[in-house]
Order: structure tokens, then C-alpha cells, then sequence
């Protein structure tokens, strides 16, 4: 499994770990950690056949448990600008920021699935990150999302 | 009509070949699905760019460290070459190595209270008086401290273990033949005659506790829905210990303890115990290898006894031993049985054996006896004639005549030193939720008495502020800690997902997932599990529909 996690495995994860997070969570953290975990576990998964799903899954493990740690859901809105805030840090067209933004502003379904579908990852890849029953599912979801994104955009 | 995913994925390139030209010739004929095409190059293109844009940023210093890791990692096990790691030291630490050589020696020929319980064990100790002074216990413990072992009971044996031996020795020595002499010496030999089942149970009854594992279980790779184990486990200490066997606790970070009732005379069977005064204990200590855990209780009667461990016991093949548990729902039984034999590094596992080329799950020393047990009976504790716990019940040979097995005392020890070490401690913060957090994150929520008996079990919370409560948070038990969580995301007033917090420690460790909430069927479909409660739910599997 180590081959597979290099430079371009990691950027990965920064893209779809940015479809994860929400409020004060850091998505490099969330990187960090689930990379971590892979390391430490090596060998329990030397034989996995998709560690990037792997991997997001863990992410996501870390992002319920961040929440339950630190959440207090009353106050969200706030620190969710924080998330972005973050973000901004990034060298990006401002046409990609715009996206970026309207994405974080959507469902958390809708963000994650976009930023799955930014990865380019399949249907198939998708169906078991998001842990959903059908294909039928995903496509439905993905379609959905994507209208919304662009009747958001054009607004 | 053709479904929009079908043009999405037209738009994506990912369509099938055979069902391209369908689409092609409706979108063709369709001005309305000709924008909707548009609309999906669009967000492809949106995407596609921010995809590319996010991963040709440069990484962050910390996961470029953790990538130099990796990549340190990667060409190491390609190499296949492991230097050999003496040689790695820095050279100022061979003074730091000659050091501590040179303290474990002196420590060993010095009087330390660890080493009493690191060597007793050989058996040979207690034969010459040179060697007994190397062992003997001052009153400098180094560490008494919290949970650990009670020294002090050890203390007291061994002193009065020492006393008597040395009195005795002196008799044979002396070689006398004046009567009193004979007598005392008669008088010393009744102080070690062995005690009889009836005595252990007498003593060491209220010491046996009866675990209840709430957790689902796993068998052989089947979620066991509204599954859970029970088993046996014997206070060791003080501070409310409990040591039993590592598949007792499996899965859960706290378990259901129960003492021996305050009124036996109602029976002791499973149902009659159950409504009784129970605890909620906390795995504090937890060695899968050995098959070996620590739970902790507090708030239980100070006049229960720890059970003493006989670490020191020499077990010999043949001896007389008693076994205490709880075989098929019956609290508190007693057997007997002598030791069949010992097995040292003994391997096995529960439920289906290694596929090739893995490893056993459990590996430790362990003696074969002749004390019946039973389901239930596991963690329990099994006592020598002295009335010392030698062995620690975990399981009997199917099909055999009477083979039962239980591991030896010696790798409690290993867990109770190991208590706190990272890796083997369970990592949990363990909080219930009760309905005071429950108020403290979610002051507006309203509450209802559901089973209306009075007592308040059920609490909404409308988390996203839109006046509907979506949110259900329950306590169907009604001891106040809240065990359930029901999701209603669509707030359609039929929950879609349930979360469950069978252990009772804050972190949700079963889901339900009603994959068809449209239709009403309030049927759950799938169940998933989160076995390590890392917050990752590691197994999911449908619900057979009935």
C-alpha cells in the first residue's frame, strides 16, 4: 500500500478532505491524521484495493469525531467562515475561489460528492466513499448537486 | 424520456458506448435537455478546474514531513536491509546502556518490591535462605500507587508465608523429638492445608462479579444484531479492578458489572440478578494477545476483598483447583477439578482458526483443567488450594471429556504493569450523555415522557433552527444515561438513521440506516458498526428483510 500513497495522493486527499470539513476543522489535519493512520496500519492494509477510499473514509471517521468533540451546533455559521478563511491561503483563480465558496455553502452531502467529483473519481470510487446503496444513488446525487452548483453560480 | 444522470454523464464522456447514441438523438431533439448538457459541461469544467487548481498547490510543511516519512518508509521496506539498531545509538548513549546494566544488576541483588513479583515465579525461590533475602518485602514500594496491585496484601502473605517456613525449617534443623515441638510443628502444617470448595466459595463469592457486554458482537464476520456477551471477572484490587478475559470486554469501552446479590436467597440465576445493583465499569486496561482486560468499578462495598493473585504459586499438574463463574446463566457456581497440565505458549482463537498464513489472535501460557466451565464462566477466577487465583477461566474444548483452559496469573501481571502504556490502554474518553450536556449544547430542546410513567426520556432537538425538531435523543431504559439518537435529516417525522451508544461511553458504536425513508416503512436495512470506536464505522451490512 505505501507505493501508492505519494505526493499526488496526498494533494488528493487536500482536495476531498476540503469537501469533508466544516467549521473550525482543519482539512490539512484531517490529512494529516488519516495519512497517519494508513502509516501506522500499514501492514493490517497492505492488501487493500483502494487505499484513497480508505483513506477518505478515515477522514471522515475524523471529521465525526472532531465534530463530537468539539461542536457546539448553535454556533456554527460563525465558525464556518473560518473553514474558508483558511482556504484562502491557497493560490487560486478567483473564478475557482468563487466555486470553491459557493460549494462550502451548499449541503454537506453536495460538498462532499462535488469534491469527490473535482478528484475525478468514479462512480464506483464515489458509491463506497459516500456509502450509499446504488450507483443509481450516486448519479442522482451528483446531478442533483451539480444543477444546484450551477443555478448557484448564476446567481 | 431519458434521466438526467444519463446526459451528466453524456456530458462527462462516461456513458456507456451502447447508450451514447440514444442520448445523442434526445438531447439533439430537446432544446430544454440541450441547456441541461451545457449546464453539466459547466459544472464539469468548474470542477475539473478546481480539482486542478487545489492539487497543484504545494503541500504544507507538516505533510511534506510526513511525505519525507513515507517516502523514508517506501525505499526501506523495497530495500528489504534493516541495520541492526545497536549501532545506531549515538555513542554518548552506550554510557547511558552501561548504566542501566549495571542498575539492573545491583537491583537484582538488592532488596526491590517489583522484583518480588518478577521473579517469585520461578518456584526455586523459596528454598535456600540466601535467595529468600533477595526477595524479601520492605516497605519501600516503589510505586503503590493508584490501581495498581495491592501490595499490601502480598506483603502480609509473604511475611507470614516467611515466618512460618523459617519456624519450621528450624524445627527440621534442630531434628527434635520433644512433643511441643511436634506440635507446633502439626500447628504450622494445618495452617497450609488446602481449603476445600466450600471455603473458597464462602470467601470469594462477593469477589466474583458477573459482566454484562452490551456491544454487538461480530461472529465470524456477521453482525450479531442485539448480540453481547456475558462472562465472569474477579476484583483484584482495592481501587476496583477487575480482571476478566479480553473477549468478555471485546468491542465495548464499558461494560455492566454486577455483585453478588445482597439477598441470595431469590436465586442467583441471569433474570434474577439482572434488576439488582449493578455498575457501569470502564475498560482501563485491555490485551488482546493474552486475552486479558481490566475493567474498573467505583462506589462498590468496601467490604468486598480483593482476590489474591498467587503469582508466586508454583502450578503443579495435579493439584486441586476451583473454578467460580457463571456457567449458562447460573451465578455464582463452584467446581473443582485438579490441573491437567500446562501448555506453555499456547495459541488459539475463538470461532473460525487462521486463514493461512496469519497469525492466532491469542497467544499466552495456559493450564488445562479438570473444573468445569461453561459460556460465562470466562474471565472468572480459578483458585489453588490456598485460595489464591492462579488462572483466569477462558474456554473448554469442544467435544472433549472435560478439557477446560485457563490462562495463568503471570500475564495479568504483564496487563496490570501495562495499565498505563499507550497501546494497550483504552484510548476513550468515557462520558455517557446524560440530559444535563444533552442541555448544555441544546438549551432549546423539548422533552416528552414517552413510555408516561413520569420520568422524562425523550428529548428533541431542532438542530438546524427552522422550529422542527429533527434530533431525537432517548433513554428507554430510563436510568438517565441516553442511549439512542434518532436522525431525522428530512424531518418528515420518520427518522432515517438511529445511533445507538450500547456501551454507554458518549461515542456511538452501532448505526441503523433506513435506506427507504420515502416510503414509510419505518424498517431499518443496514446496520453498521464501529467495532475499535474510532468514529470509523468499519463493517456495514444489510438487514435481511422478514
Amino acid at each position: 500500500m505505501l507505493e501508492k500513497i505519494d505526493e499526488n495522493f496526498i494533494k488528493r486527499l487536500r482536495l476531498i478532505a476540503r469537501g469533508i470539513a466544516r467549521e473550525n476543522c482543519d482539512p490539512d489535519e484531517l490529512v494529516n491524521e488519516s495519512v497517519e493512520y494508513l502509516l501506522k496500519n500499514k501492514n493490517k492494509y497492505k492488501n487493500h484495493p483502494n487505499p484513497i477510499a480508505l483513506a477518505v473514509l478515515k477522514m471522515k471517521g475524523l471529521h465525526i469525531d472532531f465534530i463530537r468533540k468539539n461542536k457546539n451546533l448553535t454556533a456554527l455559521t460563525d465558525q464556518e467562515e473560518i473553514g474558508i478563511d483558511m482556504d484562502e491561503k491557497m493560490e487560486i483563480s478567483l473564478e475557482c475561489k468563487k466555486v470553491f465558496e459557493v460549494i462550502k455553502k451548499m449541503g454537506e452531502k453536495c460538498q462532499e460528492i462535488l469534491m469527490l467529483a473535482a478528484d475525478g473519481m468514479s462512480m464506483q470510487e464515489m458509491q463506497e466513499i459516500t456509502n450509499v446503496n446504488s450507483l443509481g444513488t450516486v448519479l442522482s446525487r451528483l446531478s442533483n448537486c451539480r444543477k444546484e452548483l450551477k443555478g448557484l453560480m448564476s446567481t | 424520456m431519458i434521466d438526467e444522470t444519463k446526459i451528466m454523464q453524456y456530458a462527462d464522456g462516461t456513458l456507456p458506448e451502447d447508450e451514447k447514441e440514444t442520448v445523442k438523438k434526445a438531447i439533439e431533439s430537446d432544446p430544454q435537455l440541450r441547456k441541461l448538457l451545457k449546464d453539466y459541461q459547466a459544472t464539469g469544467e468548474m470542477l475539473f478546474n478546481l480539482g486542478k487548481e487545489i492539487k497543484s498547490q504545494p503541500l504544507p510543511s507538516s505533510l511534506q514531513k510526513k511525505l519525507k516519512i513515507i517516502n523514508k518508509e517506501r525505499e526501506r521496506s523495497s530495500d528489504g536491509i534493516k541495520s541492526f539498531i545497536f549501532f545506531r545509538i549515538p555513542k554518548i548513549a552506550y554510557a547511558g546502556i552501561a548504566a542501566t546494566f549495571a542498575f539492573i544488576l545491583y537491583s537484582v541483588f538488592q532488596t526491590t518490591a517489583p522484583l518480588v513479583v518478577d521473579n517469585i515465579n520461578d518456584g526455586s525461590i523459596l528454598r535456600t535462605g540466601a535467595i529468600l533475602k533477595k526477595f524479601e518485602i520492605t516497605e519501600s514500594v516503589s510505586d503503590p500507587g493508584e490501581g495498581m496491585l495491592n501490595t499490601e496484601d502480598f506483603k502480609i502473605f509473604y511475611d507470614e508465608y516467611l515466618t512460618l517456613y523459617n519456624f519450621e525449617k528450624t524445627i527440621d534443623e534442630k531434628n527434635s523429638k520433644n512433643k511441643f515441638i511436634k506440635k507446633i510443628k502439626k500447628m504450622t502444617k494445618a495452617a497450609f492445608k488446602g481449603q476445600d470448595a466450600k471455603t473458597i466459595h464462602a470467601k470469594w463469592k462477593n469477589s466474583v462479579f458477573w459482566i454484562t457486554n452490551p456491544t454487538n458482537d461480530i461472529n465470524d464476520d456477521e453482525i450479531m444484531l442485539g448480540g453481547g456477551g456475558i462472562g465472569s471477572g474477579s476484583l483484584i484490587d482495592k481501587n476496583g479492578l477487575i480482571l476478566t478475559n479480553w473477549h468478555v470486554i471485546k468491542n465495548a469501552n464499558q461494560v455492566w458489572v454486577y455483585p453478588y446479590p445482597k439477598d441470595p436467597s431469590k436465586g442467583l440465576q441471569m433474570d434474577k440478578v439482572t434488576d439488582a445493583e449493578k455498575f457501569l465499569a470502564i475498560v482501563v486496561a485491555k490485551n488482546k494477545k493474552t486475552d486479558l482486560a481490566l475493567v474498573q468499578i467505583t462506589g462498590f462495598s468496601k467490604r468486598i476483598t480483593p482476590v489474591p493473585l498467587g503469582i508466586g504459586d508454583k502450578i503443579e499438574t495435579g493439584e486441586k483447583v476451583f473454578a467460580i463463574g457463571h456457567p449458562a446463566f447460573y451465578g455464582w457456581d463452584i467446581t473443582d477439578g485438579i490441573v491437567r497440565g500446562i501448555v506453555p505458549n499456547y495459541e488459539w482463537n475463538y470461532g473460525k482458526p487462521p486463514k493461512e498464513g496469519e497469525k492466532f489472535d491469542h497467544t499466552a501460557t495456559v493450564m488445562r483443567s479438570s473444573a468445569e466451565i461453561e459460556g460465562g464462566s470466562s474471565g472468572g477466577p480459578l483458585f489453588n488450594e490456598k485460595g489464591r487465583m492462579i488462572g483466569i477461566n477462558n474456554m473448554g474444548e469442544i467435544g472433549s471429556n472435560n478439557i477446560n483452559f485457563a490462562i495463568v496469573v503471570k500475564h495479568a501481571q504483564e496487563l496490570i504493569k501495562n495499565k498505563e502504556q499507550p497501546g494497550i490502554k483504552a484510548t476513550a474518553t468515557v462520558e455517557p450523555l446524560t440530559e444535563k450536556i444533552l442541555r448544555q449544547k441544546y438549551p432549546n430542546l423539548w422533552t416528552d415522557d414517552y413510555s408516561q410513567n413520569g420520568v422524562i426520556d425523550t428529548w428533541y432537538v431542532d438542530t438546524n433552527n427552522n422550529g422542527i425538531g429533527d434530533t431525537i435523543y432517548t433513554d428507554d431504559d430510563e436510568d438517565g444515561l441516553i442511549e439512542a439518537i434518532y436522525i431525522d435529516k428530512d424531518e418528515d417525522n420518520s427518522p432515517e438513521i438511529r445511533l445507538f451508544d450500547t456501551d454507554l461511553d458518549g461515542r456511538p458504536d452501532e448505526k441503523l440506516i433506513d435506506r427507504d425513508d420515502q416510503n414509510d416503512d419505518v424498517k431499518w436495512d443496514a446496520v453498521a458498526v464501529d467495532i475499535d470506536q474510532d468514529g470509523t464505522w468499519d463493517k456495514v451490512q444489510d438487514i435481511p428483510k422478514s
